[in-house]
């Protein structure tokens, strides 16, 4: 039922949010604090200058050391080390996200058993294998590459689980979303682990602290690699759940 | 190349505003799907790599795919409820 003074609610809360919004917008671009502010004019002062003057190029292909050529310079792909090394624990809790939606949904739809009112076509059994080799093939590119090329572990997962869920639709044999959930649980506990053996071995959580390598080169940034392997498992994992929720749901028997 | 740019965006905003207009609830998830992957051309055009990749995946195929299992689960219901009511389509 409507409230009576629903639309001064409204106005007010409109108000609320243009006050906010001009209070972010004016944090923002002040710059009178000359150095301290977000939109400070000082380039090098800012913790993304760190992160920009890496380079690929064989002329400058550097020996990186861990400590003493500047913070989280191993990976050459700029977003992977501010995404898994500056901000890690900002990467775990969109883990835990992903996680938290993919739980909702077996919350939600219960029933896993698959039903034959979907029969696949000639086109989709024959051509989905040769598919799936292709995008098999690019979410592991993606994923083992997250530390050299655009892309990453939540990119290449999604990918992944993309094909898995055309192989469900296609085999019935694929459908089995046991197999897959333990495969998850590894991965999580392997991120948690990652991080509990950088604070261990290095100052903080989620700390990078293998040797860095050489820039450019595939086995350089063992922290990121191994992290965003992790990652890429349990985001294909969670999302290809969701997938197999939606059709097992889409099968079963009786409509809630 | 702007000019594109200004191109593929209006033809996105049409697509949305499309998706209000279209009948058929398939349809709609077909044009949602599509202004996903003109948005990935996009990010590509703007050497967002990483958010393209993301975009093309998710996108224009993981959430097609789930309408269109959450469309077939909604036809399922109506069927079950009653094959009288034919407001579909």
């Amino acid at each position: 039922m409507k409230n009576r003074y629903q639309s001064l609610i409204d106005i007010a809360g409109l108000i609320i949010v243009g006050i906010a919004v001009y209070l972010v917008g004016t944090a923002l671009t002040d710059t009178s604090v000359a150095g301290k502010g977000m939109n400070s004019a000082d380039f090098k002062q800012r913790v993304s200058y760190r992160y920009v003057i890496k380079s690929v190029e064989p002329s400058a292909k550097m020996e990186v050391k861990w400590g003493e050529s500047g913070y989280e310079e191993s990976s050459a792909n700029i977003v992977t080390s501010i995404v898994v090394n500056y901000r890690g624990f900002d990467t775990l809790g969109e883990v835990l996200v992903l996680f938290a939606s993919s739980a909702a949904v077996s919350l939600l739809i219960l029933k896993r058993v698959p039903k034959k009112t979907f029969p696949p076509t000639q086109i989709m059994t024959s051509s989905v294998p040769l598919v799936n080799l292709l995008v098999f093939i690019l979410g592991s590119f993606i994923i083992l590459h997250g530390h050299l090329t655009p892309g990453g572990g939540f990119p290449g997962g999604a990918i992944i689980a993309s094909g898995v869920i055309l192989m469900a639709l296609v085999f019935k044999k694929a459908f089995r979303p046991q197999m897959y959930l333990m495969l998850e649980s590894i991965a999580g506990m392997g991120i948690l682990i990652a991080g509990l053996l950088g604070l261990m071995y290095g100052e903080s959580f989620l700390k990078d602290f293998f040797p860095a390598g050489q820039i450019g080169e595939l086995f350089s940034s063992y922290f990121a690699m191994i992290l965003y392997t992790l990652i890429g498992i349990k985001v294909a994992v969670e999302i290809s759940n969701i997938g197999f929720h939606f059709i097992s749901e889409s099968k079963g028997e009786e409509a809630v | 190349m702007t000019a594109f740019i200004v191109v593929i965006g209006t033809v996105m905003c049409a697509g949305g505003i499309a998706v209000l207009f279209v009948r058929s609830l398939r349809s709609a998830a077909v044009i949602n799907g599509v202004v996903s992957l003109l948005a990935a051309l996009v990010f590509v055009m703007m050497k967002a790599y990483d958010v393209a990749i993301t975009e093309a995946a998710i996108g224009a195929f993981l959430s097609t795919a789930l309408y269109f299992f959450a469309i077939r689960r909604i036809d399922e219901a109506k069927d079950k409820k009653g094959a009288g009511d034919g407001d579909e389509e």
